[in-house]
Formats: structure tokens, sequence, C-alpha cells
């Protein structure tokens, strides 16, 4: 429930506040960012179910074709929570670290995907003008996302414990 | 174990499976009406957060902008005494025009556009194209392809239709493209919208007088927007001898980024060309 709560307001910051601070004229994105970091600690499964809702959700606050980011955020969330798998207790750098090429992958995905659809995107100006600065954009607020969600999974932990007592 | 791993890749296949579907249904066409619900369902919350978000925004910016004000207050107020004096001999100007025109029988070339004012509730969220959605939809008189501008200009046209919402595109969009021609030399081309909300003229035949500063218009042509709304202003030339057109760059007089509200005409049909 906190989970989903922390995701909604993830997705509202990102269709009302994301395209009022932008940076050279790039939005950050607080969704993607979360997916992965949701990914990453708690696994592919997490990653790929919130990456499909999150992606579904801006698919339709977007111009988007429905399912194009729905797919390049499960991909990216179920293939960036795998590997972090075989990681022990990664920390918010290294998650800040793994962040940025999972967020030019699912940008890099979309693109791909429209680009395919017939839309005239130039692969090579989403990848080095949009992709890049746009992942680096995006990868600083995950040392909060981190914080959060070790918070959110301590305070459930907690309240585990006084259910069974 | 491994059969909590095995269901997790199956579920992450199915998922993917389904946005593949979503993707072949968007593109036949058959979404249109669930893509139409959606928007209307998303439209409360989206026109709360964005006002919300506009309002500690321009707190921010008022906060910033304190200290310049009393120079900006004079700067603005000797700005206002040239406009006041130019207005005039744009009155006058129009009186003479006006008189003219009577004199040859032509009609008004510009009529007054019918509009119908519309609040920006959300933008898009990606990197890659640019949209908005607006609070007045099918119920308010909104219909696909009708063109959303507001005072500096051209700004798109409506797209999707839900009842109380409409998502319009914009002319930044790369997929969008407008008639076009620059104001001072008549010439025509194609005005295509760009990734980073940058405009492209192209098809600028040689020879064709284009300089930088130019005002940019909508040529009318094709019949998706009325003509002489105002694209941008021309801040690049690209012209190669070996090359059939030449190329221009223009700059969007708004940025979207900071608009609240826009207004839709309603009283100009696009022409369907089948």
């Amino acid at each position: 429930m906190p989970v989903a709560l922390l995701f909604l307001i993830a997705l509202q910051l990102q269709t009302a506040a994301a395209p009022l601070v932008t940076l050279m004229g790039l939005k950050p994105q607080f969704v993607a960012a979360l997916v992965v970091s949701l990914g990453f600690l708690y696994g592919p499964l997490a990653g790929a179910t919130w990456g499909f809702a999150g992606g579904l959700a801006l698919d339709l606050l977007s111009g988007v074709p429905l399912g194009v980011s729905s797919f390049a955020l499960t991909a990216v969330g179920a293939i960036w929570g795998h590997v972090a798998a075989g990681l022990k207790s990664p920390g918010w750098l290294v998650l800040a670290l793994a962040t940025f090429p999972a967020l030019v992958a699912y940008d890099t995905l979309v693109a791909l995907w429209l680009q395919g659809l017939g839309w005239p995107l130039s692969l090579g100006f989403s990848l080095v003008h949009v992709a890049l600065p746009g992942a680096i954009l995006s990868a600083l607020p995950v040392p909060f996302n981190y914080y959060i969600l070790r918070w959110l999974e301590e305070r459930s932990r907690r309240f585990e414990v006084r259910s069974w007592d | 174990m491994a059969g909590l791993r095995n269901r997790s890749y199956y579920l992450v296949l199915f998922l993917l499976g389904i946005s593949v579907l979503s993707i072949a249904l968007h593109q036949s066409g058959h979404l249109r009406p669930v893509e139409g619900f959606l928007l209307q369902f998303s439209t409360p919350v989206a026109e709360v957060t964005s006002s919300l978000a506009y309002r500690v925004l321009e707190a921010g910016r008022a906060f910033q902008e304190l200290g310049s004000l009393r120079e900006e207050n004079q700067r603005l107020r000797q700005e206002n005494a040239e406009l006041r004096a130019k207005a005039i001999a744009a009155q006058e100007a129009q009186i003479e025009n006006r008189d003219l025109r009577e004199q040859l029988g032509f009609k008004e070339a510009n009529p007054v556009f019918d509009t119908l004012p519309a609040q920006i509730i959300s933008r898009d969220p990606s990197n890659l194209l640019d949209f908005l959605i607006i609070n007045k939809g099918a119920a308010d008189g909104v219909k696909e392809g009708m063109v959303a501008v507001s005072p500096e200009g051209l700004l798109g046209r409506v797209i999707l239709a839900g009842s109380n919402s409409a998502k319009v595109l914009l002319v930044t969009s790369p997929s969008s493209s407008v008639g076009a021609m620059v104001q001072s030399s008549r010439a025509v081309g194609m005005v295509y919208g760009q990734q980073g909300g940058r405009l492209t003229m192209r098809y600028i035949p040689q020879g064709e007088a284009i300089a930088v500063g130019d005002l940019v218009i909508t040529s009318g042509l094709g019949g998706a927007f009325p003509k002489g709304l105002v694209i941008g202003k021309v801040v690049k030339v690209r012209q190669r001898d070996v090359e059939l057109f030449q190329e221009a760059e223009v700059a969007p007089p708004v940025n979207v980024g900071r608009l609240e509200t826009l207004a839709l005409i309603r009283n100009f049909a696009p022409a369907r060309l089948e």
C-alpha cells in the first residue's frame, strides 16, 4: 500500500510537475526511476509489475501509443531486478549507477518502438540528446527513492513482527 | 524456488505480451474508445495536481523576481508608451486597410476566430513527444482536428477528444507537420516538429529570400490549419546550392512549458482530403 502511494505521487509528479521543471528541455523521469528502484530492491517480479502499471499510466497520459512505455518499463524493471538479485544489499550509490543505464535503455526502447511504428524519430538524436542527458537528470532522485523504500520496508517489517506478538 | 522463478518469468512474458497486444490494437484503432474513456478517468486528478504544481512554481518564481521588479516596471512603462504610439498608428492603418478593401470588394482576410478557452491540465510526461491534455472535451464542443492557439500563435491540433478532456498534439511534436510560409517573402514550405521542442521549415524553394528574424506563419495549404497563424521566427537558414530546397530552423513564439491556458478555434473546420 505505501509503495502504491509512492507510485501515485511519482506519477503525479511526472505529469504535473516534471514538465514545469525541465532542464535543457528535458523532463526528469520520476516513474521510470522509481520502477528501476523497485525492481532493484524487490526483484524482477516487482520491477515488471510496477513497470507495467507505470508504463500503462504514462502511455495513457502521453501521446505514445498504448503499450509502448509499458513494454519498455516492464522489460527494464524485470531485467534490472534480475541483475540486482545477484548483488548483496546494494547501497544507494550502486542503485544510482545502475539506474543510469536502465533509463537509457528505457528511452531507447521507447524510441525504437516509435520508430518501428512509423514515427519520424531519429534514433541517434534520441540517444544522444534525450536518453543520455535525461538519464543523468532522472538518476538524481534515486537516493531519495532508495531511503524512502528502505524506510517503508523497515516499517512494514516492524508492523509484521508486532502483528505476530 | 524454481517454480516461483518460472512463474515470475511467465508473468513478465505475459505483461510484455499484453503491451505488444495493446500496441497492435492501438495501431488498428480498436483502442480509441477505451483510450478516450481512460483519459476521462484521469482528468479530475490531473486538474487538481496541475493547478497545485502551478501555484508552487509561481510562488517560487515570484520570490525570485522580487529584486528585479522595480527595473522591470520602469522598462515596461517606457515600452507601454512606445506601444501606445504604435497602436494608434496601427489603428489608422487598419481603418485605411478596411476602406481600401471595401473599395476593392474584398472579404475580410482574417475573420475573427470564435475561440473556446481551455485549461492545460497535463503535459506529455515523456521526453520524446509533445502533447497536452486540456480540460475541455466533446461535451464542450471539442472535435478532433480543432486548432489550438495561444495569444502568441499556433500551438497544435486536437487528436483525441474524450467527453470532458482532449489531447492536443503540439506543432513541436516530431509527428506534426504544418503548411507554412515566410510572412515577408511569401516563400512556402512545411514546418516539421523536432525532438526537443524545435521546429524545422523544409521544402523552401532555392532562390526564395529567407533571413534570420523572418516571421513564419501558417500558409493554409493542406486545409488542416487556417492561414496567417504565427508559427515562429527563423533563427537559422541552411542553404546549399547543390540541394533542391532550403531549410530553416524556426523558434516557436511561446514556451509551452509555461503555458496554463490555450484556446481552440471553433469556427474553422479542417479540410478532409479523401
